[in-house]
């Protein structure tokens, strides 16, 4: 560990002391690492020795955008397999919180910028917190989407401050707060602008000390224990064994070390210390973490051999459909110029609402200012009708056009008129062969797949891949936007059709609806839809396979699966042998509100028993025989992963993280093929 | 021949019908051509020492009281220019801001003057409203038998059965705004017949919705940037009223949403208070004048406006807004340019509809084979169209617009340093005019 001092302090005449947080120049986000959690602590010490010199301590981040992003999970990692390391560690972080509470000066976070897990924790231990008044200001404890709980005091504080109801929201339900929010569930005392922050955090200090003045030793506001606590945390636990079938056991350990806060502190911090060292050893936590490093890794990792490229200044959206609207928005995020265009003005219609809705979204939750939204949709163009002279000031396209190679190759040979000769075209195509699409295209170099999922503007995955003649330039150009927009590339490296996600995710659609219907001879009996969608969803799936099928639409599907039915002889059921779906045109899917499930506010009400008109006759309930298809069907996507390796296509931890990143396919489990 | 070229302009802040209560167009159009002396520019120049004639453009303001019938003398007598300088106003309906640009342009061209005023005022909040020809009738009547010489007992029953004739309630009188945005020739309001449009050429809501939600995010951009006020003289009464700097009929707070949810006019129309331009109050002020004549003096010549540049042409009364095709076929042909070699164009946003509707004509080769053309003149660019937004955001005060559309095509022309504008204008009765204007580098 190099010398860095991660901690300055300065004093002023008044002896206030100011405490400038830094990781250095090299990071762009502060974390706590160990050897910063040992600074403070001797830093702390020098302090309390002369604390007749102090009259108050400040502590602010040198990075405005970052006070403090948490502990390094690295270094988690590393000590997970060793519980002794750990306990040693949290012991020590919790001598240093009690140190901050009992201090005889008033201690003051002045937040700015990002707020996480470990960094927030320090706040809150804080005497009070004020924080800057910009969007970058945020708070969340994010730790149990890793599969752990907050252990630096978190599930002590946050309760104390705010409420066990609303440190629920934040700690279970992973909900984000705002500087505005904050204020409002009074986490922070004041909000103030971000050049007069550290005055504000001194004058607060002062407040502090003036009301505390006769007291000896500063504690917080200790709460009595009430019935309705115990009744909140029940209710907790029932709806999250509920949502999640058991497979986040990190908040239940949560829920557990939550319910102490009403002791006092000591006690409550060594009831999460032991929270977090049982939370710590479950697969689940060790799964979350490594996807989290997989993550980062597919982030950082260099996937093509050409030297980095600049981020498109202008990207033209051809289509204006449910992809291709989210699409815009995400590139617009990404605060890049786009041009929207598609032949009718209903789709560039519906995709202004969507886009100036979204926008609305994120200023009334605080993300952006008035003036940011409206700077952002400045950035949109739209343009309708026949000509595609529109895009011609673009220099990069992504094509999201109708899945059909005919269609494709027209538009394309269009497209290819109005461009620059060095243009970037990517296809969003989600089942096509990139070789096949770009006959339809005059510079086949300037050519690759870009597949977004539904909704881009939310989903984190974008999968790349070039065809044969696809310049090792185009992909540098694809991966420069996919970064630009803060998503995930996984790029691979080999062409094939469906790509990963949707190569592995047809067998798993395909397969379930071949079970579900006894057209086939092979099954005895039929498995009852809605249970097979139980037992995926209870394995961790996001969303089980009918419920899936319902969202895509059954024209869609019923489309996607005989392209790949076409590609893939052999692997997939054949289509004659699996129900017929498409007979009733009131019942297609969410988009008619009636499927396998009846639909309403976009979300599955309960089932839809006409279905089982058209997949009759139906079969008793057998638990043992649902379990045997459920491995089943795993074991024709765990084969189509098989093959993915083995064609060369990707590696094994990439097919799990974009299962996990694309189609929510169970991160407790690390993935589909999971631990190797 | 000589050349015309623009060297000034301004105009007042385009406001809503109504903003300031008792407007009239002699005041709108004098505080104009005070305004336009006060321009950096004409510092030293007194605008009266350089004019032979004022050519002034309005609609409905001078059809008789209170602004008289020629309402370019008095704002002209109001601004204190020479009795000596002549006056005239202009009415070929919405284009008339433009002809009389054109008119006067004509003029300098001859050589019959060395510099013209153009003044296009309309300020439709003080239109009139007139009695109809049955109420006219019994007044007159009335009137007749009170000068009669009949004995007083028998005057007064004839009198009295007169009186109970002329129908006073409902007062029922013809609104001057609404009957002069009706064609007479097929009796179709403006509003009915831009309906008709978007049937004829298939047209929907949504994409007229679209085409004034750009509007109105265009010129709320223009606005917030500043781009607008450099065109602007703020217009101020008194203390009392304050100063009305900007335009204020943009809607900076509007979606796509809120102009979806709007009611059409008619029952199954498409047409919506949203999507077509609004009843505005505005007055815009150009100097025009001989090219050497103003080198000659050091003013710089910032445009050439050349009346050889323009054309004129109309339509069926009931395709109003497609008149500017056939007056744009002209200019081209006139000027050798084609449609992709203007950098700004501005087209009159009388309803989304008639820029839409322009826009395939232009494209379509059965209307271009009309017109005596063999291939369609092309694609209208969008991106180039209208860029600070038009007469849906902004507002369009009838016979002020041409004169605006010039000003704000020479401004933007400035702005991106670029040479060929073209403005176009649809005009009620099928007319509409069109003008390539070529700017001076300096």
């Amino acid at each position: 560990m190099s010398e860095h001092r991660f901690w300055k302090a300065d004093a002023d005449d008044d002896r206030n002391v100011v405490l400038h947080f830094d990781c250095g120049p090299d990071t762009r986000q502060n974390t706590l690492k160990s050897e910063a959690l040992k600074q403070l602590s001797e830093t702390m010490d020098v302090l309390l020795g002369k604390c007749h010199d102090v009259n108050s301590v400040v502590i602010v981040s040198a990075k405005p955008d970052s006070f403090c992003a948490g502990a390094d999970i690295g270094e988690i990692k590393s000590m997970a397999n060793n519980s002794a390391a750990v306990g040693n560690f949290l012991d020590e972080a919790h001598k240093l919180l009690l140190k901050i509470r009992r201090a005889p000066f008033p201690i003051v976070a002045a937040v700015s910028g990002e707020c996480l897990g470990g960094g927030l924790e320090l706040a809150m231990i804080c005497h009070g917190r004020v924080a800057a008044d910009t969007p970058r200001t945020r708070f969340a404890l994010p730790e149990t989407s890793l599969g752990i709980i907050p252990g630096f005091g978190g599930t002590q504080m946050l309760p104390r401050l705010v409420g066990l109801q609303k440190a629920l929201e934040v700690i279970v339900g992973q909900k984000k707060l705002s500087a505005g929010d904050a204020l409002r569930y009074k986490l922070v005392d004041r909000l103030a602008m971000p050049a007069e922050l550290v005055s504000e955090a001194k004058k607060l200090a002062e407040t502090i000390r003036e009301r505390d003045k006769d007291r000896w030793v500063r504690r917080g506001v200790e709460r009595l224990p009430v019935i309705g606590n115990a009744i909140v945390l029940s209710m907790a636990r029932k709806k999250i064994l509920k949502e999640t079938h058991g497979n986040y056991p990190a908040l239940l350990y949560a829920l557990d070390a939550m319910s102490q806060f009403v002791r006092p502190l000591e006690a409550g911090l060594r009831t999460e210390k032991q929270k977090f060292l049982d939370c710590l050893n479950t697969d689940q936590a060790k799964n979350l973490m490594d996807v989290f490093f997989l993550r980062k890794e597919a982030r950082s990792r260099k996937w093509v051999d050409h030297p980095s490229v600049e981020c498109p200044k202008c990207v033209g959206v051809l289509g204006a459909g449910v992809m291709g609207r989210g699409i815009a928005y995400a590139v617009l995020s990404a605060n890049v110029p786009v041009v929207l265009y598609d032949p009718y003005p209903q789709a560039i219609h519906a995709a202004v609402i969507f886009v100036a809705k979204l926008l609305m979204k994120e200023v009334k939750r605080g993300k952006l200012t008035v003036e940011q939204a409206m700077k952002r949709r400045n950035l949109l163009t739209t343009a309708w009708g026949t000509s595609l002279r529109p895009l011609a000031k673009t220099d990069f396209v992504i094509e999201a056009v109708l899945e059909d190679v005919a269609v494709k190759h027209k538009v394309l040979a269009e497209l290819d008129k109005q461009l620059g000769r060095d243009v970037v075209v990517a296809t969003n195509t989600s089942s096509l062969l990139p070789s096949d699409i770009v006959e339809g295209f005059p510079r086949p170099e300037y050519f690759c797949a870009m597949h977004f999922f539904n909704p881009a503007h939310v989903m984190d995955l974008v999968e790349i891949a070039g065809h044969p003649g696809t310049s090792p330039y185009a992909i540098a150009r694809t991966l420069a936007l996919t970064k630009a927009m803060n998503k995930t590339p996984v790029v691979l490296k080999k062409e094939c059709s469906g790509l990963i996600v949707n190569r592995i995710l047809i067998n798993y659609l395909a397969w379930a609806l071949f079970y579900v219907s006894r057209k086939n001879s092979d099954a005895e009996a039929a498995v009852n839809p809605w249970d097979l969608d139980r037992m995926f969803e209870r394995m961790g799936m996001m969303m089980g396979p009918l419920k899936t099928v319902d969202l895509i639409g059954f024209d869609i599907g019923q489309h996607v699966m005989e392209l790949s039915a076409n590609y893939y002889p052999g692997h997939l059921p054949e289509i004659s042998r699996l129900p017929n779906l498409l007979k009733d045109k009131t019942m297609l899917g969410q988009k008619t509100g009636k499927g396998f499930y009846l639909w309403q506010n976009n979300k599955p009400v309960k089932p839809n028993a006409d279905i089982l008109n058209l997949l009759q006759p139906m079969a008793s309930l057998d638990d043992e025989w649902a379990r045997l298809v459920v491995g089943a069907i795993m074991g024709k996507m765990k084969k189509e992963a098989q093959e993915l390796i083995d064609e060369g296509v990707i590696d094994a931890d990439m097919i799990d993280l974009s299962m996990i990143l694309g189609a929510g396919f169970s991160p407790g489990r690390r993935g589909l093929l999971g631990r190797v | 021949m000589k050349t015309a070229v623009l060297v000034d302009g301004t105009r007042t802040p385009l406001l809503k019908a109504g903003t300031v209560p008792g407007l009239t167009a002699v005041e709108l159009g004098s505080a104009v051509v005070r305004g336009l002396q006060k321009r950096p520019a004409m510092f030293g120049f007194p605008v009266q020492d350089l004019i032979e004639e004022v050519v002034g453009a309005n609609i409905g303001n001078q059809v008789l009281a209170p602004d008289g019938s020629n309402v370019t003398r008095l704002i002209m007598l109001n601004a204190g220019f020479p009795l000596g300088i002549t006056a005239r106003t202009i009415n070929i309906n919405c284009a008339s801001g433009l002809h009389a640009a054109l008119d006067a342009a004509k003029d300098i061209e001859l050589g019959l003057v060395k510099g013209a005023l153009v003044v296009g005022v309309e300020v439709m909040s003080d239109y009139i409203a007139v009695y109809r020809r049955e109420q006219r009738e019994a007044f007159a009547a009335l009137a007749m038998a009170s000068r009669s010489k009949d004995p007083a007992i028998k005057k007064m029953a004839n009198q009295l059965k007169l009186l109970a004739k002329v129908k006073t309630m409902p007062h029922d009188p013809i609104w001057m705004v609404s009957a002069g945005l009706t064609d007479p020739s097929c009796d179709m309001r403006m509003d009915k017949i831009s309906d008709h449009i978007a049937k004829v050429w298939g047209i929907s809501r949504q994409e007229q919705d679209l085409f004034a939600m750009e509007s109105q995010r265009r010129a709320t951009r223009a606005q917030a940037s500043g781009r607008l006020a450099k065109e602007i003289t703020p217009f101020s009464r008194d203390a009392r009223f304050g100063v009305f700097a900007k335009d204020n009929g943009i809607r900076p707070d509007t979606t796509l949403e809120k102009l979806s949810r709007l009611k059409p006019i008619y029952p199954y129309g498409t047409v919506t208070p949203g999507n077509a331009s609004q009843i505005t109050d505005g007055a815009v002020a150009l100097l025009l004048m001989e090219e050497e004549y103003a080198k000659s003096l050091g003013l710089k010549a910032r445009a050439v406006i050349s009346s050889r540049n323009s054309g004129a042409y109309g339509c069926e009364p009931t395709m109003m807004g497609l008149g500017p095709v056939g007056a744009v076929k002209q200019v081209l042909d006139r000027t050798g340019l084609t449609l992709k070699d203007f950098s700004v164009i501005e087209a009159h946003e009388a309803f989304a509809t008639v820029v839409l509707a322009q826009s395939r004509a232009f494209a379509s080769k059965e209307y271009c084979a009309k017109l005596g053309l063999g291939e369609p003149m092309g694609d209208l660019a969008f991106e180039v169209t209208n860029v600070n937004g038009g007469a849906v955001a902004l507002g369009h005060p009838l016979a002020a617009s041409g004169a605006r559309l010039l000003l704000t095509c020479v401004h933007e022309l400035e702005e991106r340093n670029e040479e060929n504008g073209l403005v176009a204008l649809c005009a009620a009765g099928g007319l509409g005019e069109a003008l390539a204007i070529q700017r001076r580098k300096q």
